[in-house]
């Protein structure tokens, strides 16, 4: 699967689709993104991982900075991710910083 | 950057090939890339400069090597990061060596003429360990691991080593793959798809209790506190499975345990029917007096005996006992004195004789010093003429005809069986019809109740002076009521014995 993330925001909440791989090649272009929501007053951050198969602590890293830079007062969501993704999150302890969820409804 | 793809290539397809399954295969990868990624990050910062990346397949594990020659960094040596601060606290950094560590099983740096070698190693799991997922139970199976041999250590021993002496603290648990292990002091061998110890990881406290040497060359894996922790950090539900396991044969061990203690009862309880069916029973009833004997035993077996006979036509010999300590040791030195004493007196001796040649048997012999008290009468029936001698054992009680008891003074000899050429020394008294002497070891007089209070002689001589007038049996019988009474309920601790004789008279 080819690995791309699509990034975008309604009222106040910032979704991104994730699929394929999240990692040190990729990672630093999305965290470019979502660089350009900071200031602004996100209340929720919602990550769509059904298509995503591979998350290093690159991929982490962004999570993180977004949480730090966009969302300090937003609510994180991990959606629909992987078996293996969920693996590497739990490992990472962040688990307990994000809302994991099979599905999302607005 | 651009070559992280190639570079990422190259190592799933050699993760794959080592046989790593999918799962495993992302994970390794995803290592590799944190300590790709900081060579890329930091290595040269003039510029560029090369890269190594070497893969060794070994029989146990996958080693990648990460090798470049850039400026001295050391990643182990950053600190961890904190994996429970909140995440508007998390410091970006550490994470990727954090996540290295966890993955791998092993992460080694060292530097080498002028490069930094990052090390990871990555135990393969065994086709035999399919047995060991997560979802099975683990299974007894022979030829097949029991134990996650991927978190275990390998040691091989040399025939003729010693692995570990008995009163080692016994730490770590052994598998033994191939060969042989005696264990010596219990003289049991322990082979192929065998386990030992295996409790010492749960129970450090424990001490081996046997010396253990090779008596062919071993390949083992052992598991200690180190390899269970990694285990724990690993992969917790194989870890809880081992816990399982672990209590599992615990139960065993003690039930064995258990048994075997209840094996040893009641073997006490076997040596307990000898004792009681060595002394006599049946009462001679002779117109010239009444005997009765009754010997209750302790809870373990202990020493007291009586005995009686004839040694001719007009003379009976009567003879109590008691030996020092309890348990089978004690049984055995009561059985030999009683047959040592009954030998002699048959040969006509009077009672000093007897004993002293008794103690002179057996005390050259006696390794173990133990000792019995004897108090060995011999009664003409003809006239009522009692010999007695004493070697170190409680006075008997004489009630005579007119109702009044009290004990026979009598010089106390040494005790039988300790040292070679002790005397004691024959006294005599003379027993009218209706007569009656009462023999006794100190588990009637020193019998105890709860507030440690004892029977005593008092009340001994008390009691037998309101039941004298009774029939021989039936004044034992209420003797023992009595001390039942008094000890209400507090455990015997000592062989209740007593025998009683009567004179009619001829």
């Amino acid at each position: 699967m080819d690995s791309k993330y699509v990034v975008s925001l309604k009222d106040d909440v910032v979704k991104v689709e994730l699929s394929g791989r999240l990692d040190a090649t990729n990672a630093e272009g999305l965290q470019g993104e979502l660089k350009k929501f900071s200031g602004q007053s996100i209340a929720k951050l919602v990550f769509l991982a059904k298509d995503l198969e591979y998350i290093s602590s690159a991929g982490l890293r962004v999570i993180i900075f977004a949480k730090q830079k966009i969302g300090v007062d937003a609510h994180i969501f991990l959606i629909g991710a992987q078996e293996a993704i969920l693996s590497v999150i739990k490992m990472s302890g962040l688990a307990n910083f994000m809302t994991l969820q099979d599905t999302y409804s607005e | 950057m651009e070559n992280l793809e190639k570079m990422f290539s190259f190592i799933r397809e050699a993760s794959c090939r080592h046989e790593f399954d999918p799962e495993h295969v992302n994970k390794i990868q995803l290592a590799a890339e944190e300590a790709l990624v900081n060579v890329i990050n930091y290595a040269y910062p003039q510029g560029s400069g090369d890269l190594e990346i070497i893969i060794t397949n070994k029989e146990t594990c996958m080693e990648i090597e990460i090798i470049d020659s850039g400026i001295p960094f050391d990643p182990l040596a950053l600190p961890e990061p904190d994996i429970l601060a909140p995440i508007e606290e998390r410091k970006v950094g550490g994470l990727g060596i954090f996540m290295i560590r966890k993955i791998m099983d092993e992460v080694r740096y060292k530097r080498d003429k002028e490069r930094n070698i990052l090390t990871l190693v990555k135990t393969k799991v065994p086709k035999c360990c399919e047995t060991v997922k997560r979802e099975k139970v683990i299974e007894e199976c022979g030829s097949c691991f029991r134990w996650p041999i991927a978190f275990m250590k390998q040691e091989l021993f040399k025939k003729g080593e010693v692995i570990f002496k008995a009163q080692d603290t016994a730490d770590r648990m052994f598998y033994i793959k191939k060969g042989a292990i005696r264990l010596v002091e219990i003289n049991k061998i322990i082979k192929d798809g065998d386990v030992i110890g295996e409790m010492g990881i749960f129970s450090p406290f424990k001490k081996r209790i046997a010396s253990a040497v090779c008596e062919e060359d071993v390949e083992s894996y052992t598991m200690g506190r180190d390899e269970v922790i990694k285990l724990f950090g690993k992969d917790p539900a194989l870890a809880i499975e081992l816990i399982q396991m672990s209590i599992k044969r615990f139960i065993e061990n003690l039930k064995a345990e258990t048994e075997a203690r209840e094996r040893i009862e009641s073997e006490l309880r076997i040596a307990q029917e000898i004792q009681s069916s060595m002394l006599p029973s049946v009462f001679p009833e002779r117109k010239e007096f009444e005997i009765f004997a009754m010997m209750d035993p302790a809870k373990e077996v202990g020493g007291d005996f009586y005995d009686f006979f004839f040694v001719d036509d007009r003379r009976l010999c009567f003879v109590i006992g008691d030996v020092s300590g309890k348990g089978v040791p004690a049984a055995l030195f009561m059985a030999i004195s009683k047959t040592l004493i009954k030998n002699e007196a048959k040969r006509g001796l009077p009672t000093d004789e007897i004993l002293n040649r008794v103690n002179n048997i057996i005390a050259p012999d006696n390794q173990t010093c133990q000792f019995v008290t004897v108090f060995c009468v011999i009664l003409d029936i003809d006239t009522g003429e009692l010999k007695f001698c004493n070697a170190g054992h409680n006075p008997p009680l004489v009630c005579d005809h007119s109702g009044c008891c009290d004990y026979v003074s009598v010089l106390s000899g040494f005790v039988v069986g300790v040292m070679e050429n002790t005397k004691c020394e024959q006294r005599g008294l003379k027993l009218e019809p209706g007569d009656m002497i009462f023999l006794y070891t100190d588990g009637v007089t020193e019998a105890m109740n709860q507030a440690h209070q004892m029977f005593s002689e008092a009340r001994l001589k008390e009691d037998l002076t309101r039941y004298k007038d009774q029939g021989i049996k039936d004044i034992i019988g209420k003797i023992r009521g009595e001390i039942r009474v008094f000890t209400d309920g507090a455990p015997q601790s000592d062989d209740i014995t007593m025998l009683a004789l009567r004179y009619k008279g001829k």
